[in-house]
């Protein structure tokens, strides 16, 4: 009774928000992916920010490789997304030394959502993006909320400039709000790729590493926590490739 | 893709209404009903991630066993993992007891699983619909532990406008291809009328035969159809 | 609190009565919802308060009360009942609160009148020896803290602030059953006239020596 005399309401929430201890930090970064034909692309940045505008390191991953198949990227908060891959690295080996086959992206995709949800009130500041080729040879992107919600998509973009980057991917690789109703200037002739039987374009291998780099240029260009490499995974049935890219390091 | 409603998360906000009590499910229109013989539910496929859509594509009708279904709406995350949970759960009873789960058996599971965790933060507004040994069977059940049984509801942001349009015309004697048509109505007139519901719009038809997936189908189409007239808002 | 619950005393019997709707939000989502339960033949009570403490807390005490009865062989008394309802919402106070307010009537059957009597029962018989020769009413009114009191009449939430009036009025000892629907009529008439809330359908239960059955308020 007597705080609530003394110090005015307002002043005392500000004082103790000051020294709360707070278990979150938002190291930021983009990760994008995307699947075509026989490929699915996961592509991230490498910067570390901490809260203000400072830089903590430009050489840092994003993403891991689980398998063969899979791919894992992960944006949000770095000590929390390092624990969680070594957590999927783990059990992902463990079933490899139990069952003599690698885990299916399917089953990895449920085991990631249980992960996450197991920690449901307290959860893992993390947002993931699963990609790779899956128990019938189809490339398969799969990506999460911090909770363990997801699904399938075709396109994916987390972190602090995932926002930015999902309407350009939705744009670019779906060819979404681009019915000539809707949008009569732009035309599909202008697109330098074939086209698929619906129409869409096909995109190869080759063009789909410059989209997705082009991707994280456009993203850096719009957000300060991305920025310096980019770095890009391609996984096909042969296997996982990495390509690493430069963006700029202002 | 991601969670209705942010996960309490720093610089992350839900929908609630301050300084009040009113606090809809997030983002969604979801609605189910029952005639005779079989039971609809019908959803919207909008996710939202505070003010960002974050999926256009979402299933919220969720597939509990052959016979019944889940409506998601709250916490993306609660409502997939814990009706994976339901459905694994009921897979085993079929396994040990040589029948189905009835929806009332499922719906207190569901709820029981909900009431241990009152006050917990958990976000859940679902609907149990489905078709057992008594019929075609309805609840609504929420986080606060609420267990009804009933033979319309709907849930989410976007219900009000959903429940106008479908308590006009809902009687128990409407016919499948009636009921469908109803459904995709009512959730169309929720995706004009409430930005935190869009996308596609499924309709599940749920009846002896189990459960049938008759409506896939992007709003987009549908205006013309159900908004009489063509510019409603003319430019200024 | 919107939600309305109230019930009275007559000669031989007890009426309860509470409004029918459910809500979500600002959405009534369901119009013929049973909030008395039916404990046991002669036991009954209404049950508001948070959506979800209501049905677990009456639930609970509904198979309890059974799970008594049938371990025993015999009905306790419906004061024995009333207390262990009390018990239950204080014990869980101040950890895990139930956020219901109940309203009870029972009637308590001389021990030569109560039907369940069983071969156990008579060698337990004298436990449970309830004096008189005429079945006796009871009405407990009973709220989320554990206060239980029994009363001749009583509401709860909103609504008893328009109803008190009313039954410190009209209220009358031994009153007949037709009587009692004419009260009834009344409480319900006035509550859908001047409460805010739409409540357009009330379930209302008599509780008799002959059992709960579902009663329609007679108008005047």
């Amino acid at each position: 009774m007597m705080m609530n005399q003394l110090v005015p309401h307002q002043d005392r929430n500000k004082e103790a928000k000051k020294n709360e201890w707070e278990p979150y930090i938002d190291n930021a970064g983009t990760c994008l992916g995307f699947t075509g034909e026989d490929y699915c692309v996961i592509a991230a940045d490498t910067r570390c920010s901490n809260d203000s505008y400072q830089i903590l390191s430009r050489h840092v991953t994003k993403i891991t490789k689980v398998t063969d198949k899979i791919v894992l990227a992960t944006g949000g908060m770095r000590a929390d997304y390092c624990t969680l891959h070594k957590r999927i690295n783990y059990q992902a080996e463990m079933f490899r030394y139990k069952n003599k086959k690698e885990i299916s992206l399917s089953g990895c995709a449920r085991l990631l959502s249980n992960i996450l949800y197991n920690n449901r009130f307290f959860p893992i500041y993390a947002f993931c993006l699963l990609g790779g080729i899956d128990e019938i040879g189809q490339p398969v992107l799969y990506s999460y909320d911090a909770i363990g919600s997801y699904g399938k998509s075709k396109v994916g973009a987390v972190g602090s400039g995932g926002e930015l980057v999902e309407p350009l991917l939705d744009s670019i690789i779906l060819r979404h709000h681009r019915q000539a109703s809707v949008v009569p200037t732009i035309s599909n002739e202008e697109l330098p790729t074939t086209r698929g039987e619906d129409g869409k374009p096909i995109i190869p291998k080759g063009i789909a590493i410059e989209y997705a780099h082009q991707a994280l240029v456009a993203a850096s260009e719009r957000d300060i926590h991305t920025g310096d490499f980019a770095e890009i995974y391609v996984i096909t049935k042969e296997g996982v490739e990495r390509h690493m890219r430069e963006l700029k390091a202002d | 893709m991601s969670a209705s409603v942010a996960p309490p998360l720093p610089g992350r906000h839900s929908y609630k209404v301050e300084g009040t009590n009113i606090n809809f499910a997030h983002g969604t229109t979801c609605l189910a009903f029952r005639c005779n013989g079989f039971a609809i539910a019908a959803a919207d496929s909008r996710s939202t991630q505070g003010e960002t859509i974050a999926s256009q594509a979402v299933t919220k009708l969720i597939k509990i066993n052959d016979y019944i279904i889940s409506t998601m709406a709250g916490s993306a995350a609660d409502c997939q993992y814990w009706s994976r949970y339901v459905g694994s759960e009921s897979q085993l009873f079929e396994l040990r007891n040589k029948r189905r789960m009835t929806v009332a058996g499922a719906s207190k599971f569901y709820s029981n699983i909900l009431i241990q965790y009152k006050g917990r933060d958990l976000s859940v507004g679902s609907m149990i619909v489905g078709y057992d040994d008594f019929g075609a069977d309805l609840f609504y059940i929420d986080n606060d532990g609420q267990r009804v049984r009933g033979d319309i509801f709907a849930c989410g942001s976007g219900s009000t406008f959903a429940l106008s349009v479908l308590d006009q015309e809902f009687r128990p004697d409407l016919t499948e291809d009636e009921a469908v048509e109803l459904a995709r109505k009512s959730i169309y007139h929720a995706t004009h009328r409430d930005s935190g519901t869009g996308g596609q719009i499924n309709v599940i038809v749920i009846n002896e035969k189990g459960t049938n997936w008759v409506v896939k189908q992007d709003n987009f189409e549908l205006f013309h159809k159900y908004i009489n007239d063509p510019s409603p808002y003319p430019l200024q | 609190m919107s939600q309305s619950l109230f019930g009275f005393r007559g000669k031989d019997f007890c009426i309860l009565a509470a409004d029918a709707s459910a809500q979500a939000s600002i959405v009534v989502i369901k119009d013929n919802l049973d909030r008395i339960f039916e404990a046991d033949d002669h036991f009954a009570f209404g049950c508001v308060g948070d959506p979800g403490d209501d049905t677990t807390y009456s639930d609970l005490i509904v198979r309890n009360i059974q799970l008594q009865k049938f371990r025993n062989g015999y009905t306790s008394t419906s004061h024995a009942n009333a207390n262990f309802m009390r018990k239950l919402l204080h014990d869980g106070l101040r950890d895990h609160p139930y956020n219901v307010n109940i309203m009870i009537g029972a009637v308590d059957l001389p021990s030569d009148m109560n039907d369940t009597t069983t071969e156990r029962t008579e060698l337990m018989s004298s436990s449970v020896l309830i004096e008189g020769s005429n079945p006796s009413p009871h009405l407990y009114y009973l709220d989320y803290l554990g206060t239980l009191v029994e009363v001749p009449f009583a509401a709860h939430g909103y609504c008893a602030y328009l109803l008190y009036g009313i039954l410190d009025e009209m209220w009358k000892k031994d009153m007949s059953v037709d009587e009692a629907k004419r009260l009834l009529s009344t409480c319900i008439k006035m509550i859908q006239k001047r409460f805010v809330m739409q409540q357009p359908k009330f379930i209302c239960k008599i509780i008799t020596k002959d059992g709960i059955e579902l009663i329609e308020p007679l108008n005047n």
